[in-house]
């Protein structure tokens, strides 16, 4: 049996924006719309019960048509601080489909102007699988300075 | 005990006896990777002996894989969703 740490998906970025911003980015429906669909998707339709308990939707557009679904029940809500929700895709992307995750975003704030935004995903089901793959997962850290990094000189 | 297995099937006892761990704490860990469907359990007589099914970990290495490129983007996104709203904010208020 592994006995490293349970396998997450890790994200982090500093954000020009303050932590209530980023807190609505997750919970105002008008902002969700913004950002939540993968490349040339949009969203169609995002609703969000902001409760502990409360159910969240979104819905997203292909350009051919085709529905992608999303479901969550909010865990954890620290206005400006932290939120934790359940996340399972119902499809048609059979790989993730059904798959029942859990998110936890933490937000930490230098400024008015500069939050870090922490997204940490994990698989409900399968920490046994996860540890098993210990080691193996490329850190997306390196990426994510790359992607930085280029959004920089793409600001200048 | 999932690296171990992919050497070959092992029987429980054989599983446990390396691990600082009971025999009936490994028959737990056994049981919770066969619920998992990670690891077959053949019973012949007394004994347990278990075999790695690796096709679900190779699943497990996709959806990771694919919430790590949908977090990516949808952070980028996010990232000049929020500056184009912070630059119209100003330019409506001064």
């Amino acid at each position: 049996m592994s006995t490293g740490p349970e396998r997450h998906l890790v994200f982090s970025r500093r954000f020009s924006a303050s932590a209530a911003e980023l807190y609505e980015a997750w919970t105002e429906p008008e902002v969700m719309r913004l950002w939540l669909a993968a490349g040339p998707n949009i969203v169609v339709q995002a609703q969000a019960d902001v409760r502990i308990g409360g159910a969240l939707l979104i819905r997203t557009q292909a350009p051919d048509g085709t529905l992608h679904t999303i479901n969550g029940t909010y865990r954890d809500l620290a206005p400006e601080k932290r939120i934790v929700m359940t996340w399972t895709y119902s499809g048609p992307v059979a790989l993730i489909c059904g798959m029942e995750t859990l998110i936890e975003i933490a937000l930490s704030a230098h400024s008015d102007v500069e939050t870090t935004m922490t997204l940490t995903q994990t698989r409900f089901a399968s920490d046994e699988a996860a540890a098993a793959y210990e080691g193996d997962w490329p850190s997306c850290f390196e990426k994510l300075t790359t992607a930085l990094a280029g959004a920089n000189l793409k600001q200048e | 005990m999932l690296r171990r297995l992919v050497d070959g099937p092992l029987t429980v006892s054989e599983l446990a006896e390396p691990l600082p761990m009971s025999l009936a704490a490994a028959s737990r860990h056994v049981r919770v990777l066969e619920e998992s469907g990670l690891l077959r359990r053949d019973v012949s007589w007394r004994t347990h002996t278990c075999t790695l099914d690796a096709e679900p970990l190779a699943a497990i290495r996709s959806w990771i894989e694919v919430y790590e490129h949908f977090w990516r983007n949808r952070f980028d996104t996010l990232d000049e969703v929020l500056k184009d709203r912070r630059r119209k904010r100003r330019g409506t208020t001064s």
